[in-house]
């Protein structure tokens, strides 16, 4: 068994009286492929708002690679190698698809800064597997859904984090983009600690081998996607039976209530 | 120990008007996130109701004018704010601080259309009988006037609490308040609950003009002077909570009546002496020179606001920081070896120990540069760090370009006052009035402003700047690639603040005085207005719109004074609302319509 990269301990959120996270305890392994279900209002996004710093514990530890993290800025917790995607993905309208990339490869520079964003091959060919080489002197905000959410992706790659988190990476994408990105998810994962939060079933079941189940901000179940299936609480809780593929439209649905609550907060 | 009970009282009662102001404001920022820089203008309708209500009832029923006037100033600023919300403020929904420039517009033309039609010289009304006189109490004189409008207040506040409190539109108010999606989405009229809060916000602002009218003379900027202090008690008070607002209210009043007591001395002097006549020969050359001057202000301000989404309505301070560095050199050196000339008058015998480094021209000039820079740095530091911004830091900027001119007026015998420093006569040994020196002047200013255009334009294409782009979109995101938005926000405010004081260092040469007024609150907003009129990010915009509009408002006003402020006005609130990107904007998207490329949107992007 490799050595944890991500450890959250006890973990308890609190906002206005009400517990997203009531005691979650949950491990990371260095190398895995997590993925991260449960019904709405499990607790699923806000923890990876409070492992990025977005979000403060009210108690609890959240250690990354052994160092304490939850008391860190954003920026800095970034800077240790954990990068993340959002539910709705976000990018710089303003600026070119390029100049997207460009930045989020370059936070490490200093004088650097001051020079024009100009793109490496390796950024170059980054632009190339997501399909947007075409469009890279475009600015962002001409995108499609799709192409923003791939960007996105893009752009957290060019971060090179240890720890990548990601949140309903294939949310409003169409049958052959989510297959394409399934597979640009696992090819990253054999390099990379990928933790992904998913809604879509059919795409967890297709790409994920060790899924956690959440439930009411604490971990019910976890496992490999069969034992998890097999669970009948997990089962009662989530994956009623008729609850299956075409579950993408009621998923859609929730995934705007969920998103509106984030605005809201 | 009576007089100060006075002072006290009088402290109460200007609060009291403060007061009625500031609940308006208030509970129009509460709901609507609406900044209203036309606030104060709804005072001065008020005021001017009161003052046609006594003239229609005449000398015979002067004692019931008051009364009157009462509900006739309440209507009537109630209309016009529902007549400003509905034609302006509603289209610009969202965008905070373009309906607070956008209302600043409205507020130039309200004041001038006062102007015009009542003159500019206040005006007096008569006190209605009843209440002349006072009673003494303690040995503390409450005249009624006073009294009345403690009553008014009192009144006001008990009227609205319980309105928010118990009638239908109240709960309607608080619904939207708490969540405007959600209530519209229950089926409250959102738009017509905004127009119900929006009329009682104005209207109580003109009860507070008649209020005003029993205090003293009234005149067409009666409004501007209470409104700065309106935005601070809603700020310290607390957006949407009218408790926090009574006490702040009355707090600032207070004090300011007591700082005001003690300046009242120096504010006298200070209006004894008359701007220097600008030098007549090479005139053209060096008006020039001066607009160059503020266009690399307007450079500075554009890197801020256009591009850095920080809208500073104080920028007056950093000119005038790099203004007067530069302006105490050159007083030291038109004094010589004797004191300069306001110190003797104020009765100072030696030269202030921070005075004397600026006998060194380069110790004056690195000052003009870094001294902006640093308190740019060090305000931006805890603002940002605070993460304040938007509308909060918009009004924040300007508080402290209003303390800075506070500052300067109220230490005479340091800075001149409000005269400033006058009689600038040479420059490093050249005579300021010579053609040579201004035409000299004009080319080391011209080099300026093309030395700044060319490193901001580096700059603004340099990851740095796109980064900074990115910051005034999405500063949030920002973080999450490994960015602190706080480190560049504060390098380009500190930036911004040192390109304007240069400006202000190259503009006091050629004008040979700097004073107050040229770095107030309104002339803060002023440049605003060349950077909104040029076109905001974009740095060729933001020169083009300080020189034409500093050329504009030199010919227009010469000729035609009413006409530039109408003019001024009307160019804002046309710009904002038609035209958010300014003059740029506009020939890039024509320009656009040529190529048929996409031109990307940002316009309508709240900064």
């Amino acid at each position: 068994m490799s050595n944890e990269l991500l450890e959250i301990d006890e973990l308890r959120v609190g906002f206005d009286g009400f517990l997203a996270l009531d005691g979650l305890s949950l491990t990371i392994g260095d190398g895995e492929l997590r993925f991260i279900i449960g019904p709405n209002g499990a607790g699923k996004t806000t923890l990876l708002d409070v492992a990025t710093g977005l979000t403060r514990p009210t108690a609890g530890s959240v250690r990354f690679d052994g160092a304490e993290i939850a008391k860190l800025a954003e920026h800095k917790i970034v800077r240790r190698g954990i990068g993340r995607t959002f539910q709705n993905a976000t990018v710089f309208d303003a600026l070119t698809v390029s100049e997207n990339l460009d930045l989020a490869a370059s936070s490490h520079r200093r004088w650097g800064l001051l020079r024009p964003p100009a793109l490496s091959g390796e950024l170059e060919s980054l632009l190339e597997d997501v399909g947007l080489a075409q469009v890279a002197h475009d600015p962002a905000g001409s995108l499609s859904h799709g192409q923003r959410s791939w960007l996105e992706i893009a752009m957290l790659l060019a971060q090179r984090p240890r720890l990548l988190l990601l949140d309903e990476p294939v949310a409003g994408m169409s049958k052959a983009e989510r297959a394409a990105t399934g597979e640009l998810l696992v090819e990253i994962a054999s390099q990379r600690t990928v933790v992904v939060i998913e809604h879509d079933m059919e795409f967890v079941r297709q790409f994920a081998e060790h899924v956690s189940v959440l439930h009411a901000g604490g971990l019910l179940r976890e496992g490999s996607v069969a034992e998890v299936q097999a669970d009948p609480e997990v089962q009662r809780l989530y994956l009623a039976p008729d609850h299956g593929d075409e579950a993408s439209d009621t998923d859609e649905a929730l995934d705007a209530n969920e998103l509106t609550a984030a605005t809201a907060r | 120990m009576e007089q100060l009970a006075t002072q006290l009282f009088i402290g109460l009662s200007i609060g009291a008007v403060l007061l009625m102001v500031a609940v308006g404001l208030s509970v129009t920022f509460g709901q609507m996130n609406v900044i209203n820089m036309a606030h104060g203008e709804f005072i001065m309708i008020g005021a001017y109701s009161a003052y046609v209500t006594q003239a229609v009832l005449g000398e015979d029923l002067a004692g019931w004018s008051f009364l009157t006037a009462l509900p006739v100033a309440f209507v009537a600023a109630g209309v016009i704010g529902v007549l400003v919300e509905h034609l302006l403020i509603r289209r610009l929904h969202g965008r905070v601080l373009d309906t607070l420039l956008a209302t600043w517009g409205v507020a130039i033309i309200l004041q001038q259309a006062a102007r015009d039609i009542f003159g500019a010289p206040n005006v007096q009304l008569m006190r209605p009988e009843a209440l002349q006189g006072g009673i003494t109490l303690a040995g503390v004189n409450m005249p009624f006037t006073r009294l009345t409008i403690l009553g008014l207040a009192v009144g006001v506040v008990v009227l609205l609490a319980l309105m928010i409190d118990r009638l239908p539109h109240g709960r309607r108010m608080r619904a939207v308040l708490q969540n405007r999606d959600l209530a519209e989405a229950r089926g409250v009229n959102t738009s017509r609950v905004d127009r119900v809060t929006f009329f009682v916000g104005s209207g109580l602002a003109g009860l507070a003009g008649v209020a005003v009218t029993l205090l003293g003379p009234v005149g067409p900027s009666v409004g501007t002077l209470y409104l700065v202090d309106a935005f601070l008690i809603v700020i310290v008070g607390g957006l949407g909570h009218l408790r926090g607002a009574v006490v702040a209210a009355f707090a600032l009043g207070v004090l300011n009546t007591f700082v005001e007591f003690s300046t009242s001395a120096t504010l006298a002097r200070a209006a004894v002496l008359l701007m220097v006549p600008v030098v007549m020969s090479g005139f053209e050359v060096s008006l020039l020179t001066r607009f160059l001057a503020l266009a690399i202000l307007a450079v500075g301000l554009d890197l801020a606001w256009g591009y850095g989404g920080m809208l500073s309505l104080g920028h007056g301070l950093f000119f005038g920081l790099g203004a007067y560095a530069m302006a105490m050199h050159l007083k030291l050196e038109a004094a010589g070896r004797d004191m300069p000339d306001f110190m003797v008058w104020s009765g100072r015998s030696e030269l202030p120990w921070w005075w004397e480094p600026f006998r060194n021209a380069g110790f004056a000039t690195a000052m003009a540069l870094l001294l902006p820079a640093a308190v740019a740095a060090a305000m931006g530091y805890f603002v940002f760090r605070n993460r304040i911004r938007g509308a909060y830091f918009a009004i924040l900027t300007q508080a402290t370009v209003v303390v800075f001119t506070i500052l300067l007026v109220g230490y005479q015998g340091y800075t001149g006052g409000s005269n400033g420093l006058t009689d600038l006569e040479t420059m490093f040994g050249l005579d300021l009035g010579a053609v040579s020196t201004q035409r000299l002047l004009y080319f080391v200013t011209a080099g300026a402003l093309v030395a700044v255009y060319l490193l901001a334009r580096q700059l603004v294409r340099s990851r740095w700047g796109r980064l900074l782009i990115a910051v005034r979109d999405t500063e949030d995101r920002v973080r999450f690639l490994g960015y602190n938005p706080v480190a560049i926000k504060v390098v380009a405010f500190a930036l911004s603040a040192a390109l304007a004081g240069l400006g202000g260092a190259l503009f006091v040469p050629v004008v040979g005085i700097v004073a107050p007024e040229m770095l107030g609150a309104v002339a803060s907003i002023e440049m605003v207005i060349w950077v909104a009129l040029g076109g905001r990010g974009s740095l060729v915009g933001a020169i083009l719109g300080a020189l034409l509009v500093n050329y504009a408002q030199f010919t227009i006003s010469s000729v035609f004074p009413a006409g530039w402020s109408y003019a001024q006005g009307a160019l804002l609130v046309v710009v904002i609302v038609a035209a958010p990107l300014g003059l740029v904007g506009l020939l890039r998207s024509a320009r656009g319509r040529f190529d048929s490329r996409i031109v990307p949107t940002l316009a309508t992007k709240e900064r």
